[in-house]
């Protein structure tokens, strides 16, 4: 038997007191317990966790021990929820417990989901529209049934509400409330029986009518008298369990007519009131204080942006790309990280940022961009050579001075003679560990990839991925 | 329905001062296991094409990562990962190029833009921005664009920023970058994010400077502002998550598979620290709820926009109470009057200004009263049209 689609109505004197209240006129009554424990929301912790395993048997425990008041009088009767499919198991049990039921009314819950259809699982077999029915029944002592009352003696009846709670609710109802836990909760915060309370939704609490107040001394004692029963009746892990309930943390508020209760292990939520003051204060917007930003950082005062790219924008993430692909050698080099032709050091500062232990050195032609460079923190106690690099490194042996990679644009080279070029590539070859020649957009939009820019301009590449924008020479 | 996998759960490599897993970060112990069989056990069962996510996936070992990417290309044609791109490497482009990956990367701007995107130091985080901005332009030119999330906030979407990060998307739009999602910061953190949210009255400025600037793009597509027109005609068969009636209990639109083959809900939702696993039945209470409440409660109630809005996204609701409508209520109030005003004077007729509005409400309203969630477009048809 699928108890958890089972369900206890809030006994009271009021018999619409509970139900989820349409909120169009067309819409039809249903009842909340078994939905609202379809809408648990575990907490994904261990807390979450042992509730699960918990909510069948407490769901058990409290069912059958309500039931079992109405079989020896101590309850006049009680009222179930069954949805359809549990009605023929249901009602052989009731037999059995020597207890009648009379249908109060059926209602059609679009909410059931028999095949777990809603919740995303595999589609099963067709679904027989009945199982969208759920029976309200009222369930008594059979006539002419055998009363076990002996079975309990020792036990105060205490299973009606008392005086001062069946006043309070009448009182709350005939003013409009559904939901005597918003009511009490706003005007009393806290009290021995507010655990109990909150969780009456879920038709597993102890505590089996709405309380006058989270103190009331008639109403605790009634849900001592449920838990011993319990106990009595051999539930005693539930019982046990119940009788902690008390000192549990379980929060409760109202907001938009919903509540919502949480503990450690799970939350669920339920349609309550909405009146005023119920779900807290208005709503005001909150003035914010701001960080206060630095301004961006610009480029140096020496524009950098030259015919190679069609953007700074372009420029920086040609660079992050370019050491981004070389990466690995440049995280490997020891000594120096040089760029020829290196402009205002960008692609050095971001060489710089990926390993910080390096020297770095550059060489540029324009003497306003080559001091731009040395502006850069990371540069500013670099070297940075205001000369042609083409005629540099035919000029100034590089070789042991410890550059572990050079980065170069090609298009320097193209322009050369042959000659000249050959040995522009021999010396840089021999100046450092990894030559990386890298492409720019203009070399790009002139010669279509890297590998092409290579041959024009008389490399031999290592081979790569053929959309990368550097590669070493071999 | 997007299947998010989540083998490592939150866990990362860095530390966005706004990102909304923080709270469930600390408290959830970091998962360095997980089991490949019954994530594809659950796979196989939900039997729907999934993103990998996280936390950061490039944690994920990488012929763990291999095999998911050839399971959801070989089963479903596609698959995607989001991802912020920091430990992307050369092999990581070859595999995607590989299973066709659909990449999604999150990044808040260039340089200085991205700082918010922590990584420990302002060097590591400009490094990692850097290797972010390396992989976008890489997969650019190996013709495979990534998406891009942009979430906007004081450091990339006021003033000087704001400029900036329009020519940085520009620059984007030339590399051939197509999908840019836009954000507004989301503040669940008491801390470092709280001097960086954004106020109403920027929110929507800012997002009125990127609408203005999309007619002069070629290439990306900021998918917000087609939603809202969409939404506005209730042409909402592919509208996202924030404009659909999302469940916090049960969120529909994300379906997270954990690394033991837990289901779990959207990330958005969890607040206060706590992942909650979905519960077991969709609900549309919030909805419901938001429709009656007044406007000076938290709800929605009279809100020409609130079919098309809903309340929108619960994890970004006032307090992060879901049972309170979006705190960037303002912000999408605005932009949807934007394309209202816009549509109208195209002669296009809108939901919002509909003489059927109130009965396309109550209709919706009544379904959802019993757990159905009608498409505004069925509904609206059955009515005879806006």
């Amino acid at each position: 038997m699928n108890f958890s689609a089972l369900s206890l109505t809030w006994a009271s004197s009021t018999p619409e007191a509970r139900t989820l209240e349409a909120r169009t006129p067309e819409a039809r009554t249903l009842e909340p317990a078994a939905q609202t424990r379809a809408r648990i929301s575990f907490a994904a912790s261990s807390a979450g966790d042992l509730w699960r395993d918990r909510l069948p048997g407490l769901i058990e425990a409290a069912l059958v021990t309500e039931l079992d008041a109405v079989r020896v009088e101590m309850l006049e009767s009680t009222r179930v929820w069954v949805p359809y499919q549990e009605l023929a198991d249901f009602l052989a049990r009731l037999q059995q417990m020597g207890l009648t039921p009379t249908v109060l009314a059926s209602a059609y819950d679009p909410m059931a989901d028999p095949a777990g259809a809603q919740s995303g699982a595999e589609s099963g077999p067709e679904i027989d529209p009945l199982e969208f029915i759920r029976y309200q029944l009222c369930i008594t002592k059979a006539k002419g049934g055998i009363s076990q009352a002996g079975g309990n003696a020792g036990v105060a009846p205490t299973c009606n509400i008392p005086a001062c709670c069946e006043q309070a609710w009448s009182q709350a109802s005939a003013a409009g409330c559904i939901d005597p836990l918003a009511a009490l909760v706003e005007r009393e915060k806290a009290g021995p029986l507010l655990p109990f309370a909150a969780l009456a939704p879920l038709g597993i609490s102890p505590l089996r009518h709405p309380p006058c107040s989270l103190h009331c001394e008639q109403s605790i004692a009634a849900v001592g008298n449920f838990i011993r029963r319990a106990e009595n009746l051999g539930f005693v892990e539930a019982a046990e369990f119940l009788s902690t309930l008390g000192e549990s943390e379980v929060a409760f508020s109202v907001r938009s007519g919903l509540a919502e209760v949480k503990t450690k292990g799970f939350r669920f939520a339920y349609r309550s009131d909405n009146a005023p003051g119920a779900d807290g204060a208005p709503i005001v917007d909150r003035p914010k204080r701001w960080a206060i930003l630095p301004a961006l950082q610009k480029s140096p005062a020496v524009s950098p942006l030259t015919p190679q790219f069609a953007s700074e924008f372009a420029r920086r993430s040609r660079w992050n790309t370019v050491v981004w692909e070389q990466a690995p050698a440049i995280k490997r080099a020891l000594g120096t990280i040089a760029h020829f032709g290196c402009g205002d050091g960008l692609l050095l500062e971001l060489a710089g940022q990926l390993k910080s232990s390096i020297t770095l050195m550059g060489i540029e032609a324009e003497p306003a961009l080559a001091n731009a460079a040395l502006t850069r923190p990371v540069l500013s106690s670099s070297v940075v050579h205001t000369a042609d690099w083409t005629a540099l490194v035919e000029s100034v042996p590089l070789r042991g001075e410890g550059i572990d990679v050079i980065f170069f644009d090609p298009e320097a080279l193209i322009a050369l003679p042959e000659k000249r070029r050959s040995r522009a590539v021999s010396l840089l070859i021999e100046a450092a560990g990894a030559v990386v020649a890298y492409a720019t957009d203009r070399a790009l939009n002139r010669y279509g990839d890297i590998e092409c820019l290579g041959t024009a301009a008389g490399l031999d590449l290592v081979p790569g991925r053929r959309h990368r924008v550097s590669a070493l020479l071999k | 329905m997007t299947v998010e996998v989540r083998p490592l759960g939150d866990k990362c490599n860095i530390n966005c001062t706004y990102c909304y897993q923080e709270s469930t970060r600390n408290n959830v112990a970091g998962r360095e296991r997980y089991d490949m069989e019954q994530i594809f056990n659950v796979l196989t069962k939900l039997d729907q094409p999934f993103t990998l996510f996280g936390g950061e996936i490039m944690l994920t070992k990488r012929k763990d990562l291999e095999q998911l990417l050839d399971f959801g290309q070989r089963r479903f044609g596609k698959v995607g990962l989001q991802t912020n791109g920091t430990l992307i490497q050369e092999r990581d482009i070859q595999l995607f190029l590989q299973y066709s990956v659909q990449v999604g990367i999150s990044i808040d701007g260039p340089c200085e833009l991205n700082d918010a995107r922590w990584a420990g130091s302002l060097t590591a985080t400009r490094r990692a921005t850097a290797v972010t901005e390396a992989v976008i332009e890489t997969l650019c030119r190996e013709a495979a664009p990534p998406s891009v999330i942009v979430t906007l906030h004081r450091l990339n979407a006021v003033g000087e920023r704001l400029e900036h990060l329009c020519g940085w998307l520009q620059f984007l739009d030339t590399l051939g970058v197509k999908r840019v999602r836009l954000h507004l910061l989301e503040n669940d953190n008491e801390g470092p994010a709280k001097g960086i949210v954004l106020d109403s009255r920027e929110s929507l400025s800012a997002m009125r400077r990127l609408r203005k600037l999309e007619p002069n793009l070629t290439s990306i597509r900021f998918d917000i502002f087609r939603e809202i027109e969409d939404m506005l005609q209730a042409n909402d068969e592919l509208a996202s998550c924030i404009f659909r009636s999302c469940d916090p209990y049960l969120t529909r639109a994300v379906v997270g598979v954990e690394g033991d083959g837990r289901r779990s809900n959207c990330g958005r939702t969890n607040k206060e620290g706590t992942a909650y696993v979905p519960a077991a039945l969709v609900g549309f209470q919030r909805q419901v709820a938001l429709y009656s409440t007044p406007f000076e409660r938290g709800g929605c109630q009279g809100c020409r926009f609130f079919l098309m809005c809903k309340g929108n996204c619960p994890g970004t609701a006032i307090d992060g109470d879901w049972r309170l409508r979006s705190a960037d209520c303002s912000v999408w109030f605005g932009l949807f009057e934007d394309a209202e005003r816009e549509l109208v004077s195209r002669g296009v007729p809108v939901l919002s200004l509909s003489p059927k509005r109130a009965q396309v409400e109550s209709e919706v309203v009544e379904g959802w009263s019993h757990g159905e969630d009608r498409l505004l477009r069925d509904v609206c048809d059955a009515a005879g049209g806006l």
